[in-house]
């Protein structure tokens, strides 16, 4: 006679409390955008798993989830960390085949078990670390925020641009962009409470860090990593042309700095593209108050103007040796 | 600073793509796999009397398996497996050694229902590396209150351990002679059982991970008894299919091992190959090895759509399936030297 019943199992997991992730976003290094079949062959980061992808409005493809183990302390508040341990979750995203984001996420579990278990314990749950003992899930969410880094707790961060530099390896990636960027980070965190609306609050720091404080129910947190990625992207690309807007200020050739500007970023803004439905609002407000929109478009008229002046002044410059 | 929460219900979208690159297959499941003994190439190709003996003492215990699998309350399905250890040695005889299996299983009433082969478990008949697929998902165990994910794991080319290996250090400092740091099992219970696995072993004159050190690299046997244990789990995938298929018996037996099918059903009336379970008949002396596969199936990270198809089709059946892989792996040891 089979047996209906089994050994028992530890008892499940309780359902994650809070989610936290930083996305990571840069240009990849190298001359000419990927196109979507190379990208396609790039993301494929784990053998025998295929990347998802997407072609309009704007190529996209995202890498299968690769995992981390971990076993350090979460930044908490008024010097209180509390440990965790387990998996977090990483994947690498490239949009229109050249601006690479590294998204890592850790769906932390609260009052499961207070010693280190077994590793397949682990590994049977990935993408989830369980911290030891007493959390606060609000103090949680408020110390990710803030924290500084610091040696000892989670880097979130770091997981995620090493999976952005496994990118740097392959063939197709030449090594040679020609622009300068510097990598921007956001960081969000989610209170996980069911039956309530989603909420959230957008911050930005003194360093210029983006920070995300949201509540929502479970179901929707892979729409919030989708939204974060999404606004990850575009402050990164507003900042980016910024910069060479300021470069081109100073620089003795100031075309070089807006040269490459406007053909690497100029064609890539298009925040509604691939936004999930349940989060279109929340970019609705920030077009409200952050009006990124309105200055992206007004950076990229006062580079494109810059440009024309300075066309302007070398056709001058020509007619003018000409005719002396 | 903007505090809002979401307002009015959104519009439904009239355009969605989403290609998915990989799509899970879902796999016809028995409720335990049976592995009916195991053997050296070396004995197969030796005296018959000890096969014989092998699967008399298997029978019971298989019978035993029969009667306990966990169903759910479903009548039992259950398959019988049995893998033919080709990859460390092999002639060219594959005909007669699979002739022999089923002619003295037969003798000692056990039944065969799938013969597979050790080296389709390191590269398939296609070429695909099917080792490599588990290789790329073995994750190294964070060390204690040290792991932040800043720096990664050292690499240890080709070993997998289960916690820190003892330190020995010569000092010159006379006086003290040499200081010594106990090896750590990150998961022990008061006291440490640590293991180090040699998971396979790379020509020594290359480095980069390319396709000529991947041509040589040769597989442990506990690294290919892992990959052998989550492909009867069905845990084990290439781009969604299982990474090694179930062939048709064919009409003739081939001779060449390299052509020989990688599992292969010889009992047309058998139960599905893939199980929720997996259970293993073997002599004492694996007893080893398969502490080595077990340390290695706990740090094989499943492909979290693996794991869900797999999860969703035993809750609808209502079979209990453990979130552990280790635990859907269990063993029985025969006494004795065969």
């Amino acid at each position: 006679m089979a047996r209906a019943d089994a050994p028992s199992e530890p008892p499940p997991l309780n359902p994650p409390a809070v989610v936290l992730g930083v996305v990571t976003t840069n240009l990849l290094d190298t001359s000419e955008p990927l196109p979507l079949e190379a990208a396609r062959q790039a993301l494929r980061l784990l053998p025998g798993v295929g990347a998802d992808w997407r072609a309009y409005p704007v190529e996209q493809v995202v890498s299968p989830d690769l995992f981390y183990g971990v076993d350090c302390k979460l930044p908490g508040v008024r010097g209180a960390h509390p440990r965790a341990i387990g998996t977090v979750r990483a994947r690498a995203v490239l949009t229109a085949g050249h601006v690479v984001q590294g998204s890592t996420r850790v769906d932390v579990v609260l009052d499961a078990s207070n010693r280190r278990m077994p590793w397949s314990y682990y590994a049977a749950r990935v993408g989830a670390v369980e911290a030891i003992r007493k959390a606060d899930p609000a103090e949680l969410v408020s110390g990710f925020l803030t924290a500084r880094r610091q040696p000892g707790l989670l880097d979130l961060g770091g997981i995620g641009s090493r999976v952005m530099s496994r990118l740097d390896d392959i063939p197709q990636v030449d090594g040679r962009l020609g622009m300068r960027t510097e990598a921007s980070r956001l960081r969000w965190a989610v209170q996980v409470r069911e039956g309530e609306e989603m909420g959230a609050e957008v911050m930005v720091g003194e360093d210029g860090t983006f920070r995300v404080a949201m509540t929502a129910p479970w179901a929707l947190v892979p729409d919030i990593v989708e939204f974060c990625e999404i606004l990850a992207l575009h402050q990164w690309l507003l900042a980016a042309l910024k910069n060479a807007f300021r470069r081109a200020g100073s620089a003795s050739a100031p075309m070089d700095e807006l040269d490459p500007a406007l053909s690497y970023l100029g064609h890539l803004w298009n925040p509604t593209a691939h936004l999930p439905t349940a989060t279109a609002w929340l970019w609705a407000e920030l077009e409200v108050d952050a009006q990124l929109t309105w200055g992206w478009d007004s950076t990229l008229t006062r580079v494109r103007d810059k440009v024309a002046l300075l066309t302007r002044k070398a056709i001058e410059g020509t007619l003018l040796k000409e005719f002396q | 600073m903007t505090v809002v929460t979401s307002g009015t219900a959104s519009r439904t979208p009239v355009f969605t793509e989403l290609n998915r690159g990989t799509t899970v297959q879902n796999l016809p499941l028995s409720h335990l796999s049976v592995e009916v003994g195991h053997f050296y190439m070396e004995d197969l190709e030796n005296g018959e009397e000890p096969i014989l003996a092998q699967f008399e003492r298997v029978r019971p215990w298989l019978e035993a398996a029969e009667k306990t699998a966990v169903t759910g309350g479903e009548k039992a399905r259950v398959s019988t497996c049995f893998l033919i250890d080709d990859y460390f040695q092999r002639w060219p005889d594959a005909s007669k050694i699979v002739a022999r299996l089923l002619r003295l299983s037969q003798d000692a009433g056990v039944r065969i229902d799938y013969i597979a082969r050790e080296s389709s478990c390191a590269v398939r008949s296609d070429g695909v590396r099917v080792a490599e697929l588990v290789a790329r998902r073995l994750l190294q165990e964070p060390e204690p209150e040290a792991a932040t994910g800043s720096r990664p794991a050292p690499l240890r080319h080709g070993w997998l351990a289960n916690g820190k290996p003892a330190r020995e250090e010569r000092v010159l400092d006379a006086m003290q002679g040499h200081a010594w740091e106990p090896a750590v099992e990150y998961s022990r219970r008061n006291h440490s059982i640590f293991l180090d696995v040699e998971l396979w072993r790379d020509p020594a004159e290359l480095e980069a991970e390319d396709d000529k050190v991947l041509d040589g690299r040769l597989y442990s046997c506990p690294f290919l008894a892992a990959v052998w244990q989550l492909v009867r789990l069905g845990l084990l995938r290439s781009d969604g299919a299982p990474a090694l298929a179930v062939s048709d018996r064919p009409a003739q037996w081939p001779d060449d091992w390299a052509v020989f099918p990688d599992i292969v059903k010889v009992n047309p009336a058998a139960k599905p190959f893939y199980a929720y379970r997996a259970f293993s008949i073997m002599p004492q002396h694996f007893l080893g090895i398969e502490h080595a596969v077990r340390t290695i199936v706990d740090h094989f990270l499943v492909d979290p759509g693996v794991a869900q198809s797999l999860a969703i089709r035993a809750a609808e059946k209502g079979v209990p399936l453990p979130a552990s892989v280790a635990n859907r792996i269990s063993h029985h040891f025969l006494d004795g030297g065969y």
